[in-house]
């Protein structure tokens, strides 16, 4: 239910989160199902305003990904980002989990709630086949978004556990003398309160405001007593990572008929595309790919395409290729603070992300390798468009890492259970919790930690 | 303010209406199809050269020997020169250089021809055969991509 801030007792609620996209809206949920009552603060409105938007969310964007690119995936608006979501899911590999300190074992019983969550079937979580050699077709599953701020999100915000203060901005959380949980938050209420609120041990903070956010909320909760909450090995901000698109890095051509394995009908709506097995990632350095196939048409015009469909038997079929990307996880790509602040307080802040020489040289270590295992069977041939490689690349608007879990602090900000390293009270839902970034879209594994979290959460006393 | 409104104001150009399945689409899902638009016209995506395609060395091989230097018994045959302009009557695809001299060969009007190899960089040139007008042109342009021929 939505309350005005003279409505709010903080003293009453269980849990307080911080934004209310798809990750702050799964956690209220399972907690609200699980009979804790939370509070949920959404620095925007119903519908997206403006001037809301524009003051908030403002990033100074440094390498591949500029200004004009972050604050475009960071909606301050009832539901967040999902309302420019385009609804493409695919879970993490189990090698994507790798350097995380939990495995795709452990969280994939909430893979599958997050499938249901998001109207998927629990088969786009395991199904794959073997295509080209060295290759699996791992489709995407395409369907109806999720928003939030729309009919998925009504039943959430409708619960009478579940408050919802809009206008409303986390503005700093406050350590306890130890460090060991926040006693305070600082609450921004549009236009003109700012109050500081104080907290028992045994209320809850989940920062479930997107990658950008939940980075600046702890870079800004920095009273002067020492480092800003988090921070006090400066790993917040760290690891920041995109997936890098390109598209239309290649094209593929195949005998006619060669054919690529399609998911079952129970699967629903998908897009093909290969992706690595685990040899070929390996062999190919361990960063991540997936290739999306779309049929193009054959360029007659070229004597070389012409001569490699002669090679092929004198018919084929023509994809073109577009790449999905992961990037390694770069302590210097990051998100830091700067000179100023947004209407709440919090500081304004740069992102530096430059996709690096591995990540690009993965791409095309995937693509040579791809066309040396057709070729070599004389199943077709690839070209590699160069250009498009170097000059095109753009993001898929996801915003992985700033508050990456791991076992350690010194080199990661959240634990196993989302939780600050050292702040029993402080946790964080979100992409940003992401150790690295695999190459699938994030939000299926955003709602699966998010209903892990709720779980975590609702369960303890 | 409509979410739409939102995404296409800050977009910052005309998207028209641009619709993912049912939905309005992004300012970078505008962009996207901009570049893929943008990726997919013309010869851009070509540029790259024969080098960009994964070949086997037995393909390598075969393109290499249709691109070698033939011979004629009416033609005098230049390796690796361009012979540009010098009176162009028309240009055709061709299967190799073969086909490209005895095109010249079998036409009396013809006085010169330039064969374009499959090396070249430009994917619409690639085994375009130009039969020339011109007797003896003087303008020889160096170039590997091309084989030509004159009438001696």
């Amino acid at each position: 239910m939505f309350v005005s801030f003279q409505e709010v007792n903080l003293s009453r609620y269980d849990v307080i989160i911080a934004g209310s996209g798809p990750a702050g809206a799964v956690t209220a949920k399972t907690l609200a199902a699980r009979g804790k009552t939370v509070l949920v603060l959404e620095s925007g409105v119903r519908e997206i305003e403006p001037t809301i938007q524009d003051s908030f969310s403002v990033v100074h964007g440094l390498g591949h990904f500029d200004s004009g690119y972050w604050p475009t995936h960071w909606v301050r608006a009832l539901g967040g980002t999902s309302a420019v979501w385009s609804g493409w899911v695919a879970p993490l590999s189990a090698r994507n989990f790798a350097s995380w300190p939990i495995t795709r074992e452990d969280l994939d019983p909430w893979y599958d709630i997050a499938a249901r969550e998001l109207g998927r079937p629990e088969l786009i979580n395991t199904w794959e086949a073997p295509s080209v050699p060295g290759f699996d077709m791992r489709p995407f599953s395409r369907h109806e978004p999720n928003r939030y701020g729309d009919e998925a999100g009504t039943e959430i915000w409708e619960h009478e556990r579940v408050h919802v203060l809009l206008n409303a901005t986390l503005a700093r959380v406050h350590p306890r003398p130890d460090r060991r949980g926040i006693s305070a938050i600082t609450v921004y209420v549009a236009p003109d309160v700012t109050t500081e609120l104080p907290l028992s041990e045994n209320q809850s903070i989940v920062l479930a405001a997107g990658g950008m956010g939940n980075a600046q909320i702890l870079l800004g909760s920095d009273d002067g007593t020492g480092a800003a909450v988090g921070n006090e090995f400066d790993q917040v901000g760290r690891y920041l990572m995109e997936h890098p698109h390109l598209y239309h890095c290649a094209n593929m051509v195949v005998r006619a008929g060669y054919g690529f394995p399609e998911p079952p009908a129970g699967f629903g709506g998908f897009t093909p595309a290969l992706v690595p097995d685990d040899a070929m990632f390996e062999a190919n350095g361990g960063i991540d790919a997936s290739f999306q196939l779309s049929p193009d048409d054959t360029n007659a015009d070229d004597a070389i395409e012409r001569f490699v469909v002669e090679r092929l038997g004198g018919q084929a079929d023509v994809y073109s290729l577009s790449a999905r990307t992961e990037m390694v996880a770069d302590p210097g790509n990051r998100v830091e603070r700067v000179f100023g602040t947004d209407p709440s307080g919090l500081p304004r802040i740069r992102a530096t992300c430059v996709v690096g020489a591995d990540d690009y040289r993965s791409v095309l270590g995937y693509l040579r390798r791809m066309g040396d295992a057709l070729a070599r069977e004389n199943l077709g041939r690839i070209r590699i468009n160069n250009d498009v490689i170097f000059n095109d690349l753009t993001g898929g608007g996801h915003t992985v890492g700033t508050t990456r879990m791991g076992d350690n602090p010194r080199t990661s900000v959240t634990d196993a259970d989302c939780r600050v390293h050292g702040y029993a009270n402080l946790f964080v839902a979100g992409s940003s919790l992401f150790t690295t970034g695999g190459y699938a879209n994030p939000t299926m594994t955003i709602v699966a930690l998010a209903a892990r979290l709720g779980d975590y959460l609702g369960g303890q006393a | 303010m409509k979410r739409r409104d939102f995404l296409f104001g800050t977009a910052g150009f005309v998207v028209g209406t641009v619709f993912v399945f049912g939905t309005a689409a992004t300012m970078y899902q505008a962009r996207k199809a901009r570049r893929a638009a943008a990726a997919s016209a013309g010869p851009r995506r070509v540029q790259g050269g024969m080098d960009d395609w994964v070949l086997t060395d037995a393909d390598r091989s075969e393109i290499a020997a249709r691109n070698a230097m033939s011979e004629s018994q009416s033609l005098e045959l230049l390796d690796n020169i361009d012979i540009p302009g010098a009176g162009d009557m028309r240009s055709e695809r061709v299967a190799n250089v073969d086909e490209c001299i005895a095109s010249c060969e079998g036409d009396d009007s013809c006085n010169a021809f330039t064969f374009a190899r499959m090396s070249h960089p430009n994917a619409g040139k690639r085994h375009m055969c130009w039969i020339k007008s011109d007797r003896n042109p003087e303008r020889l342009v160096s170039d590997v991509h091309y084989i030509s021929g004159r009438r001696p």
